[in-house]
């Protein structure tokens, strides 16, 4: 009886069993698991995925030489690049009108205000809004939009001639009175709200603005500034309808059309994405600056997918699908080597890659040298940056008006010492044992370390081989947790406590990224004991601790001295001391190596699109603020 | 008839032909001729866990050391890397020795506490029955009515922060373990408890209580050993499930620092998929691989131990 139970005669019997049914499904989980692969969650490779903390190091900047000589003179060179440039990119027959230019983002924006919030909401900021002006990096040149032209009357008073004729979307007209509002509500939001996304050192020193007459708004300042202009062309100052604002409480996070003046109309947003349409009755650009179009944008629609996924994204660029995916790894190059539909851009990256220290913790300096001593920097590149790697500085290295410090000069404190970095990591360690129980909240990291990061494979990634190396090197446990992004900055900027829940903060990926040109924000302001170093990382002046007290100030004054400083070669020499300061004292966060370039992927049909500055912050959900953009078969 | 006295010694029943026939007894290879697939199952299981425990000394590079980054990132299959290298240069045929690890260890974990834990509640819920048994069932039932993974996502993420780390369980796997013993776990209630009712109404169970037994007595000592068999059966069964859900939540989630075979086959190997198909290949093979060894390991166990419950589980 028992025997006629075995394999054999069950399977002589032919009886579809249970387990012929399991060998099967065995060799279609196997091909499943390959599928499974293909499909799913993940990732952002980008600059642009790290959360407000790190996006919101909104550059501030580099030379505002506000003076009208060379303002022109950088903009004859500009035109002349400018004009090279596009004869060497576009085909015969030139630009053409029409077309729908297709991008996509990851999730929802937070919301539409671009005084409140820069997450998700690029395409409206950009396009929707208009500007007084806007900056393009690469060139160094300011190109006119709502201004035609700004005056800087004295150290501490700027003046703006605006454009007339121009109207919102629901025709009202855009007056001086909607100008001197929009300049002056951030401050407002950011006292009533706590915070925005937007650096406060962006209006910290705004006093009273005003509509002198129809077309003139004057900036009174407390103090001198030397990056103003800058700020003013970036999405946080879009001109908004201030009728229609104010009656949503001041805050323009439902949009209703008319609130902006912009090229485009939001004419759709809901879960899947927006979609802008052509404003018909967009003011014209006589003598356009560069980047602008005398008659409005030549692309008719913008459409901006939400895709969570980017393997999907990267999967619709490849089958052209989609105009523009963003920054790409350096070895997902070889991918595109024979698709006719992708165009792959490279140029020198900028992005950032830190390793933020909780100064409530990270007071001995020594802990903090030990750590970049601690660092095996060529494992590094060869390996999570596959070979292509360079030193950042706290400046980052892309802002070339402002940036002194070479590749050598760096490598001099971005030394591998394994031995030296145990001997000060222990000597910090002998020196908190004998501080005893009442310091122990300010000395658990002797005891081990949490890296804390962003559940994104790039990041985590980045953090692993940071607590490898670091553990290996101190003899301390480092170890790595994660959480989505909003969790994340909640987690940088709680201040409930004069230490954080996390030890070292993990952010960005360091494959992208750039620089809006200003010194500023961006990306000193990781420093800044009034910005990043206050509200993530605890290097600021009510720390108890009175060595980063100590340091605090000092960063502080630098700072202080560089914003006010107009004349460039003093500003220059202000910032390099500040830069070795902040390196010699391993000051705020540790800058990991980021890539040496930076890959931009775009469809092959899209001309004139700005690539140069693309790689470059506020590319929001490329979606890259530039009319003279358009589609070769439109 | 033979007489004996009552002070005899019992003769040896085997002598008298009682004992169980020599052909009967369990041989390994007589069941492995019987049960190929199971033993099939049991070669793999054998070769998986010894591949996973003796990784250091099959020419790996522990995945997480320094050393892993090779530098060589994503070089295909050769002779120094039997299965190719990832984006950053680790070694794949390590990674998944070592992956294999976790997914067994918390695969196991799970199962016992799942179906251990199920079990004895089972046993308590069946046999002492009225309130507790409805309570205890009631609860089972909210539990599965959640939908598994969400389920789980949902309390791994809840408890992550809250739980100490065990002896030889830290805390990151400590919380997958116990987020996936709560979908198991009221499932083998639900199956064993249904044993129980069934023992409790055996004769065996009625002589004990008359002879005073106390209900403990009654429940480990006699109900216990007699659904025994059914418990091992559904531990085979529900390891490659446990294996699976594992690596499903190490997909979605991720799994921190520590190489799983779930986690590899997110993130990058979906990133390079097209460039380097072999991130994903391997350990995904290695996933069905095990999966399917344990699935045949299991039904054959369960013909073996019990051929009546063909079809039930």
């Amino acid at each position: 009886m028992r025997e006629r139970e075995n394999y054999w005669l069950r399977l002589r019997g032919r009886k579809v069993s249970r387990r012929g049914f399991l060998a099967g499904s065995g060799v279609a989980a196997a091909g499943s698991a390959a599928i499974l692969a293909g499909c799913g969650d993940d990732d952002d490779d980008d600059d642009s995925a790290a959360p407000a903390a790190t996006q919101a190091a909104a550059t501030q900047a580099a030379a505002q030489e506000a003076e009208a000589t060379e303002a022109a003179a950088a903009e004859a060179e500009a035109e002349a690049t400018q004009a090279a440039a596009a004869a060497a990119e576009e085909p015969a027959g030139g630009p053409r009108r029409g077309g729908t230019y297709r991008a996509w983002k990851t999730q929802e924006d937070q919301g539409l205000d671009p005084a409140i919030y820069h997450s998700g909401n690029g395409e409206v900021t950009q396009q929707v809004y208009n500007h007084l002006l806007d900056f393009q990096v690469s060139k160094g040149i300011f190109s006119l939009d709502a201004a035609v032209g700004y005056e800087q009357v004295d150290s501490t008073t700027l003046v703006w001639n605006l454009r007339e004729g121009m109207q919102f979307h629901n025709g009202e007209p855009v007056t001086s009175e909607d100008v001197a509002y929009t300049i002056a509500r951030p401050p407002v939001l950011y006292a009533e709200l706590g915070s925005t996304h937007q650096p406060a050192s962006n209006f910290r020193y705004l006093d009273l603005i005003e509509a002198i007459d129809d077309t003139h708004v004057q900036e009174n300042w407390e103090e001198p500034r030397a990056d103003a202009l800058i700020p003013r062309s970036r999405q946080y100052f879009a001109i908004v309808n201030k009728k229609l604002v104010e009656a949503q409480d001041g805050k323009a996070q439902e949009h209703v059309t008319g609130m902006g003046a912009g090229p485009y109309i939001l004419s759709e947003r809901n879960a899947e994405g927006t979609h802008l349409t052509r404003n018909p009755n967009y003011y014209s650009h006589p003598n356009p600056d560069d980047g602008f179009v005398e008659d409005g944008p030549y692309i008719d629609e913008i459409d901006v997918r939400i895709i969570p996924d980017p393997v999907t994204a990267k999967a619709l660029l490849q089958s052209g699908d989609l105009d523009a995916y963003g920054s790409l790894d350096s070895l997902e190059v070889e991918e595109f080597d024979d698709i006719e539909e992708v165009s792959i851009e490279g140029a020198p990256a900028g992005g950032w890659s830190v390793l933020g220290f909780d100064g409530g913790k990270f007071r001995d300096p020594r802990a903090r040298e030990a750590i970049r001593k601690a660092f095996n920097y060529a494992a590094f590149i060869a390996s999570v940056r596959a070979g292509d790697g360079r030193f950042q500085a706290p400046l980052t290295v892309t802002n070339t008006r402002f940036q002194t410090l070479t590749q050598e000069d760096l490598a001099t404190w971005y030394v591998y010492d394994p031995k030296d970095a145990r001997a000060l990591w222990e000597a910090a360690a002998a020196d908190a044992d004998t501080r005893g129980s009442a310091d122990e909240k300010y000395d658990k990291i002797y005891e081990s370390v949490e890296i804390h990061t962003i559940t994104n494979p790039t990041m985590q990634t980045i953090s692993d081989f940071a607590a490898l190396s670091l553990s290996e090197a101190l003899g301390t446990e480092f170890f790595v947790t994660s959480a989505d992004g909003t969790t994340w900055v909640n987690a940088a900027t709680d201040r409930t406590d004069d230490v954080k829940s996390w030890d070292l903060l993990q952010s960005g990926t360091g494959i992208g990224g750039g620089t809006d040109g200003t010194p500023g924000t961006n990306y000193l302001s990781w420093f800044d004991p009034l910005q990043y170093a206050l509200n993530a990382f605890n290097f600021h002046y009510e720390t108890p601790h009175p060595e980063v007290l100590e340091g605090a100030t000092i960063v502080g004054d630098m700072m202080a001295a560089q914003n006010v400083e107009f004349d460039h070669e003093a500003r220059v020499q202000i910032i390099t001391d500040l830069q070795r300061w902040i390196l010699d004292n391993t000051w705020s966060i540790f800058i990991m190596p980021m890539a040496a370039t930076a890959f931009l992927g775009v469809s092959s049909r899209l001309r004139d699109y700005g690539k140069d500055d693309w790689f470059n912050s506020y590319s929001w959900n490329n979606v890259h603020r530039r009319e003279s953009a358009w589609l070769d078969d439109a | 008839m033979t007489e004996r006295s009552p002070a005899a010694p019992l003769p040896d029943l085997q002598d008298q032909g009682y004992a169980m026939p020599e052909q009967e007894r369990f041989n390994p290879f007589r069941w492995a001729l019987r049960e190929p697939m199971g033993a099939l199952g049991v070669v793999l299981i054998v070769l998986v866990v010894f591949g996973s425990f003796g990784a250091p000394i099959l020419k790996t590079t522990n995945p997480r050391s320094l050393a892993a980054y090779s530098g060589d990132n994503l070089a295909g299959p050769s002779s120094e890397h039997f299965f190719g290298t990832d984006r950053d240069g680790k070694d794949v045929w390590s990674s998944v020795l070592y992956g294999g690890r976790i997914s067994l260890k918390i695969g196991i974990a799970t199962v016992i506490v799942g179906t251990i834990g199920g079990t004895m509640l089972a046993l308590i819920a069946g046999f002492l029955g009225g309130v507790v048994d409805f309570v205890f069932s009631r609860i089972a039932d909210i539990l599965i009515a959640f939908p598994a993974i969400l389920f789980a996502l949902t309390l791994r993420t809840a408890l992550g922060e809250d739980l100490p780390d065990l002896p030889g369980l830290p805390r990151a796997e400590f919380v997958v373990v116990l987020a996936i013993s709560l979908i198991f776990l009221p499932a083998a209630f639900r199956i064993m408890r249904g044993t129980v009712l069934e023992q409790r109404a055996a004769q065996y169970v009625e002589s004990a209580t008359v002879v005073g037994a106390s209900q403990l007595r009654i429940m480990l000592r006699h109900i216990l050993p007699n659904i025994t068999g059914l418990m091992i059966v559904l531990t085979s069964i529900s390891l490659p499930a446990a294996i699976l859900t594992e690596s499903t939540l190490a997909f979605l989630l991720g799994a921190g620092d520590t190489p799983s075979w779930g986690a590899e086959l997110s993130g990058d190997s979906r990133t390079f998929f097209v460039r380097a198909p072999w991130i994903a290949i391997f350990p995904g093979a290695a996933l069905a691989v095990t999966v399917f060894a344990f699935n045949i390991f299991g039904d054959s166990l369960r013909d073996t131990l019990d051929p009546r419950l063909r079809g039930r589980i």
